[in-house]
C-alpha cells in the first residue's frame, strides 16, 4: 500500500471516529446526572420526585403524564423583570426546533403561583404563541416548587431583595421518559443552545431504541 | 492655512466625532442596562409578549408616543388579554432619552434622527 494511500485511510479513519464523538449521533448515550443514591444496597439513580401541578388549560399534570415523552423544563415567573425573558427566549427557539417532532414537550414551572394563576400562564402561553400540548406553563404549590427545583439542579430561593422577589438560575433541563436528569444548557446563554439541541435528538434516537 | 488653524481644525473634528461617540455609547449602555432584558440584545422581542424594536414603526416617528412610553410604562391590560407591561422611566433625563433613541433607530430601524428639543416638546405633552 502506498505511502499516500495509507495516510488518506488513516485520516479516513480518524474523520469516522471523530464524527461518532459528536453528541447526538446514533449510538451515542447521553450520562444520567445527578449521584446516585443507596437504600437497603440498591442503589437508585437521581430522578425527579413524583409532582402534581395544573397546567394553563387547567389540566392536571402529574411526572406520569409527561412520562410517554422526552420533556425541556425550566423554572420562571411572569413578572420576572430579570432574566426570565431571555431565558423564555430559548425555550420559543427549541420550541420551534422541536413543535413538529413527536414526544417532546416543554414544561415551564412557575415559582410565582400567588401571581401566577391558571388564567395569568393562559395568557403568557398565547402572548407567546404557543400551544399546550407542546409547551405546559405550570403552577402548584410555592414552597414544593422551590424544592422541585433542586431536583432539576436549578438553585431557586424567595428572596424579598431580588427582582421580582425569586432569585433563581436559568438553566434549561433536559428530561428522559423515566424522569432522569440528561442534559442541561444555560438559557442566557444562546450559544449553549446548539449543543442542547443535539443532546435533544440524541437522547430521541436512545429512546427510540 | 496657518498651522494653528490647521490644528485647530483637526481638535475640532476630533471632539465632533468623540462627543457622537459619545452619545451613541451612552444610549447603547442605557438599553442595554434598561431594555435588553425585555427586548433582546437584537430588538427581536418575544412575540406578542414583548414587541421587537427591530423595524418598529415607533422608531421612525410614523407611530407617535414612544417618548410617553418610555417616560410612563405601559400597564398591563387590566381586562387580562395581554401580560403586556413596561416600567416606567420617569428618572430618565432628555438628553440619556434621546441618545437612546438615536441608538435605538440607527441599530434598529431607519435611522430617523431625534432630537433634544424634539424629545423635550413630546415629554412636555405626555400625560402624566
Amino acid at each position: 500500500m502506498g505511502a499516500m494511500k495509507k495516510s488518506k485511510l488513516i485520516l479516513g479513519a480518524l474523520t469516522v471516529l471523530a464524527l461518532s464523538c459528536q453528541p447526538g449521533s446514533k449510538g451515542d448515550k447521553l450520562p444520567v446526572l445527578g449521584n446516585p443514591t443507596t437504600d437497603n444496597g440498591v442503589t437508585k439513580e437521581h430522578t425527579i420526585r413524583p409532582f402534581t401541578y395544573f397546567s394553563q388549560d387547567s389540566a392536571v399534570i402529574t411526572n406520569d403524564s409527561l412520562a410517554n415523552g422526552i420533556y425541556i423544563a425550566d423554572f420562571f415567573f411572569t413578572s420576572c423583570p430579570s432574566i426570565c425573558p431571555r431565558v423564555m427566549k430559548q425555550m420559543l427557539r427549541l420550541h420551534d426546533e422541536f413543535k413538529n417532532v413527536n414526544g417532546v414537550r416543554l414544561v415551564s414551572f412557575t415559582l410565582d403561583p400567588k401571581r401566577d394563576s391558571i388564567g395569568k400562564l393562559s395568557v403568557y402561553a398565547e402572548n407567546i404563541g404557543v400551544k399546550s400540548d407542546k409547551w405546559l406553563f405550570l403552577t402548584g404549590d410555592k414552597d414544593f416548587t422551590l424544592d422541585l427545583a433542586d431536583d432539576y439542579f436549578v438553585a431557586a430561593l424567595e428572596d424579598p431583595s431580588a427582582p421580582g422577589g425569586f432569585d433563581h438560575s436559568g438553566k434549561i433541563i433536559l428530561v428522559d421518559k423515566k424522569g432522569r436528569v440528561r442534559s442541561f444548557c444555560e438559557g442566557t446563554d444562546p450559544t449553549t443552545i446548539p449543543d442542547f439541541i443535539k443532546d435533544v435528538h440524541a437522547l430521541l434516537n436512545e429512546e427510540d431504541k | 492655512m496657518k498651522k494653528t488653524s490647521k490644528a485647530f481644525l483637526v481638535l475640532t473634528c476630533l471632539a465632533l466625532y468623540h462627543s457622537c461617540q459619545d452619545t451613541f455609547t451612552q444610549g447603547q449602555r442605557i438599553y442595554s442596562t434598561l431594555c435588553a432584558n425585555c427586548h433582546m440584545d437584537d430588538g427581536s422581542g418575544l412575540n406578542d409578549l414583548i414587541p421587537p424594536l427591530k423595524g418598529s414603526r415607533y422608531l421612525n416617528g410614523e407611530k407617535e408616543g414612544i417618548v410617553c412610553i418610555i417616560k410612563n410604562g405601559i400597564r398591563a391590560d387590566s381586562l387580562g388579554l395581554t401580560l403586556k407591561y413596561m416600567p416606567s422611566h420617569q428618572k430618565m433625563t432628555e438628553v440619556e432619552m434621546t441618545n437612546l433613541l438615536n441608538y435605538l433607530s440607527t441599530t434598529f430601524s431607519s435611522g430617523k434622527p431625534w432630537t433634544l428639543s424634539e424629545i423635550k416638546t413630546l415629554k412636555k405633552n405626555c400625560k402624566p
